[in-house]
C-alpha cells in the first residue's frame, strides 16, 4: 500500500487539504451567488421601489389636483365661494410644492437610466403640459377671487370649466404614462428576481453535489488513513502488552520495522527498548545475585567486626583495669620515692653520724688489735693442752680395748670352767661393759677434743685474720672518710633522683588519667561501633531482602 | 652411797647368774666378731683365747688365705685370713685386726677377724638352719643364722676341714 511509506502527518495533511479544497469551492460558489442576490436586492430596494413609490405619489397628486380642480368649479353658485376658493387656492399651493418636489425626485432617480430615461423624457412632456394647464387654472382661480364683477366672474368660471375639460385628457395621458412606467419598473424587478431565483436554485444544486462529493471523499480518505494507522498500531500494542506482562522473548514483527512512517519509527524504538530492557534485565539479574552475595558477605564481615569490637571492648576493659593497677603502682611509687627522699635525708644525717663513729672505730680497732694478740696466744696454749688431753684419751681407749679383750678371754675361760666359772662370767661381763663405757667416754672426749682442736684452729686462723683485719681496718679506716663523703654525696643525689622520680611519676599519673580518658573514649567509640554495626547488620539484612525481592521481581520477566 | 652401789651391782650379778643358770642347757655361748660388714659368731667352746694382732710374719709359698704366723708367748701359731677364705672384700684400714685362737684335740689355728669382739649367749632355738640360697665355701662351715643376720659358724668343721691344711711340701 502506497500509504505505508507516507508519514501519518502527511496523510492527515493530504486528507485535510482535500476537505479544505472542497469547502473552499463550496464557499466561493455560495459567496458569489449571495453577492449577486444581494446586489439585485439592493438595486430593487434603492432604485426600483422608490421610483415606483414616487410614481404612485405623483399619481395620487394628479388625482388630488383633479378633484381639487373639480371642487373649485362647483363653487360658482355657493355663497361661501370666496372663502372656499381661497382655501382651495391655499391647499393647491401647498400641493404644488409637494408635487414639484416629488417630480424633481423622480427626475433625479430616473435620469440617464436606460429605458427609464427614455420613458422619463416622454413623461416630462406630458407632465409639463399637465402642469401648465394647472397653472392656467390657478391663475383663473386667483382672477375669480380677485374679480368683483359678476359677469367677469361668470366668464372666468366658463373659461375655468373650459380649462378643466381640456385638462382631463392631459391628466389621463399622464396617468397612463405613470402606469406604463410603473409596469416597466415592476417588470424589470420581476425579471431580476426570476434570474436570482434561477441562480439560487443552481447554486443550491451545485453546492449539494459538492457537499456530497466532499463528504464522500473525506470519509474515504479518513477510512484509508485510519486503517493504515490502526492495524500496525494494534500489532505494536500487542508487543507492548507482552512487554507489560514481562514477556521480553518476542521481537517486534519485521513488517513493522521496515516501515518508513512514524509507526516504523515507533516499532524500531520499541524494539530497541525491548533489547535494552533485556540487556538491563540480564545485568539486573547478575546485580541481584551479586547483591544478595554481597549482603551475605557484608553480614559475615559485620559479624566479624562485631566480634572484633566485642574483643576490643574486652581488651579496653582489661587495659583500663591494667591502667588502674599502673596508677595504683604509680601512686605507691610516688609515696615510695618520697620515702626514699626522706630516707636519703636521714641517711645523710646517719652518714654524718657514721663519720664520727668511724673516728671512734679507728681508736677501738687499735684496742682490739692489742686484745687479739693476747687472745691468739691464749688459744694457742689451749690447743697445745687439748692435744695433750688427746694423747691421754688415746691411752684410755687403748686400755679400754685391752680390758674388753681381757673380758672376752675371761668369758671364754669361764665357759671352759663350766658351772664353776659362771660367776666369773658375770664379772667378765661387767668388766666388758665397763671397758665399753670407758671406750665410749674416751671416744666422746676425743670427739670433743677434735671439735676443740678444729675450733682452736679456726680461732687461731680467725685471730690471725683478725689481727690482719685490725691492721687493715686501721689502714682502711682513713680512706673510709672519703667513702663516707662519697656516700653522703650519693645520698643527696639519691634524694634528688627520688624527687625527679616523684615528678616523673606525677607526669605519669597525669598521662595515665589521659590514657584512661582515651580508653573511655575508645570504649564509647567501641560501643557506638557496636551499635552502628548492629544497624549496619539490620540494614544489610534489609539489603539482602531487597536483593531477594529484586531477584523475585526479575524472575517475573522472561527474556 | 658406795654400799648402795655395791648392793645394786650384787643384786644385778645374782639376777644375771640366775637367769643364765636357768637357761643353761638350751643356750650356746658364742664369741661374736666381724668380717668386713658381716657379723659372725663362733661357739666359745672352740675358742682358746683372743688377742690383738702383733708382729705378723707372712709365709711365702702358701695359699692366699694363709696370712702368716705369729709368736704367741713363745708358741708359733698359723693364721688364716677368713675374709680371703670366704671371698669377702678386705677392710679399708688393715690395722686393729684381732686374732681368735681356736683349737681342738688335734688342731690349733688363729683366725684373723675384725673387731669388736663380744661374748654372747644364744638360745639354740633361735638359731635357724642355713638358707638354701647360701652357696660357696661359707656354706660348708655354717651352723645357722641367728637374729639380726648373725652368721653362726661351726668351729669344728673349720678345724677339721682338710682344705685348710697346708702341705709343707713345695
Amino acid at each position: 500500500m502506497f500509504l505505508q511509506n507516507v508519514t501519518i502527518g502527511s496523510r492527515l495533511k493530504l486528507g485535510f487539504a482535500v476537505v479544505v479544497v472542497i469547502a473552499l469551492g463550496l464557499g466561493i460558489m455560495a459567496r458569489e451567488g449571495i453577492r449577486r442576490l444581494s446586489a439585485d436586492l439592493f438595486f430593487i430596494e434603492s432604485e426600483s421601489l422608490p421610483v415606483t413609490r414616487t410614481l404612485a405619489e405623483l399619481n395620487y397628486r394628479r388625482m388630488l389636483m383633479r378633484a381639487n380642480s373639480y371642487e373649485a368649479s362647483l363653487t360658482e353658485h355657493l355663497p361661501t365661494r370666496m372663502d372656499d376658493l381661497q382655501r382651495i387656492l391655499l391647499r393647491r399651493g401647498q400641493a404644488w410644492e409637494e408635487t414639484d418636489r416629488l417630480w424633481a425626485e423622480l427626475v433625479e432617480k430616473m435620469e440617464g437610466k436606460g429605458r427609464g430615461g427614455e420613458e422619463l423624457k416622454r413623461l416630462e412632456y406630458d407632465f409639463s403640459a399637465w402642469r401648465q394647464a394647472h397653472r392656467e387654472l390657478d391663475k383663473l382661480i386667483a382672477s375669480i377671487v380677485a374679480s368683483s364683477d359678476l359677469r367677469e366672474r361668470e366668464l372666468l368660471y366658463r373659461r375655468y370649466r373650459q380649462g378643466l375639460i381640456e385638462l382631463i385628457p392631459l391628466s389621463d395621458a399622464m396617468g397612463r404614462r405613470f402606469d406604463d412606467l410603473a409596469t416597466l419598473v415592476v417588470n424589470s424587478v420581476d425579471s431580476a428576481i426570476k434570474a436570482d431565483l434561477d441562480r439560487a436554485e443552481k447554486l443550491q444544486r451545485w453546492s449539494l453535489i459538492a457537499m456530497i462529493a466532499g463528504v464522500l471523499a473525506a470519509t474515504a480518505l479518513a477510512l484509508m488513513i485510519t486503517r493504515s494507522i490502526d492495524g500496525p498500531l494494534d500489532e505494536g500494542m500487542a508487543v507492548l502488552a507482552r512487554l507489560r506482562e514481562g514477556d521480553l522473548t518476542e521481537d517486534v514483527p519485521p513488517s513493522l520495522l521496515v516501515r518508513k512512517d512514524e509507526i516504523g519509527v515507533l516499532a524500531r524504538e520499541i524494539q530497541s527498548v525491548t533489547e535494552t530492557i533485556r540487556r538491563q534485565m540480564k545485568a539486573l539479574t547478575e546485580i541481584a545475585s551479586s547483591l544478595t552475595t554481597l549482603a551475605y558477605q557484608i553480614l559475615a564481615a559485620v559479624a566479624q567486626v562485631t566480634a572484633g569490637a566485642e574483643e576490643t571492648a574486652a581488651a579496653v576493659a582489661e587495659t583500663t583495669a591494667t591502667m588502674e593497677e599502673v596508677r595504683t603502682t604509680a601512686g605507691e611509687t610516688n609515696s615510695r620515692s618520697r620515702d626514699v627522699a626522706e630516707k636519703a635525708q636521714q641517711g645523710l644525717q646517719t652518714v654524718q653520724k657514721g663519720w664520727a663513729a668511724t673516728e671512734q672505730l679507728i681508736r677501738s680497732i687499735e684496742g682490739i688489735g692489742v686484745q687479739m694478740t693476747s687472745v691468739a696466744e691464749t688459744i694457742i696454749r689451749l690447743s697445745e693442752q687439748s692435744q695433750e688431753i688427746g694423747e691421754i684419751t688415746e691411752t684410755v681407749e687403748d686400755l679400754a680395748e685391752q680390758s674388753n679383750l681381757l673380758a672376752v678371754n675371761a668369758a671364754v675361760e669361764a665357759a671352759k670352767a663350766g658351772d664353776q666359772g659362771k660367776g666369773f662370767t658375770v664379772v667378765a661381763q661387767e668388766i666388758k661393759s665397763l671397758a665399753e663405757q670407758s671406750k665410749q667416754s674416751a671416744r666422746q672426749v676425743q670427739r670433743i677434743l677434735k671439735d676443740i682442736q678444729k675450733a682452736t684452729d679456726r680461732a687461731v686462723m680467725a685471730t690471725e685474720q683478725g689481727s690482719k683485719a685490725v691492721e687493715e681496718g686501721g689502714r682502711e679506716a682513713l680512706p673510709s672518710k672519703e667513702s663516707i663523703q662519697a656516700i653522703a654525696k650519693s645520698f643527696s643525689e639519691a634524694a634528688q633522683a627520688a624527687a625527679q622520680i616523684a615528678a616523673a611519676n606525677n607526669e605519669l599519673l597525669a598521662g595515665m588519667d589521659q590514657v584512661t580518658e582515651a580508653m573511655e573514649s575508645i570504649k564509647e567509640a567501641g560501643q557506638q561501633n557496636l551499635s552502628g554495626m548492629k544497624e549496619v547488620e539490620s540494614a544489610t539484612s534489609d539489603l539482602k531482602e531487597m536483593g531477594e525481592t529484586l531477584s523475585r521481581l526479575i524472575g517475573q520477566y522472561r527474556f | 652411797m658406795e654400799s648402795r652401789t655395791r648392793r645394786v651391782l650384787g643384786e644385778r650379778a645374782q639376777k644375771l647368774a640366775g637367769r643364765d643358770a636357768r637357761s643353761f642347757g638350751a643356750d650356746l655361748e658364742v664369741v661374736t666378731f666381724r668380717l668386713a660388714d658381716e657379723r659372725y659368731a663362733l661357739a666359745s667352746r672352740h675358742v682358746g683365747e683372743a688377742f690383738p694382732l702383733r708382729g705378723l710374719t707372712p709365709l711365702p709359698c702358701t695359699p692366699p688365705f694363709v696370712a702368716g704366723i705369729v709368736n704367741l708367748r713363745g708358741q708359733i701359731l698359723s693364721l688364716v685370713d677368713l675374709k680371703v677364705f670366704f671371698d669377702l672384700p678386705p677392710r679399708k684400714d688393715d690395722g686393729d685386726l684381732m686374732v681368735i685362737l681356736i683349737r681342738s684335740e688335734t688342731m690349733e689355728m688363729g683366725l684373723l677377724v675384725d673387731p669388736p669382739l663380744e661374748v654372747r649367749r644364744l638360745s639354740l632355738a633361735a638359731i635357724h638352719p642355713p638358707l638354701a640360697t647360701l652357696t660357696g665355701v661359707r656354706s660348708a662351715y655354717l651352723h645357722g643364722l641367728a637374729e639380726r643376720n648373725l652368721i653362726v659358724l661351726d668351729g669344728r668343721k673349720i678345724l677339721e676341714d682338710s682344705s685348710l691344711r697346708v702341705m709343707d711340701e713345695l
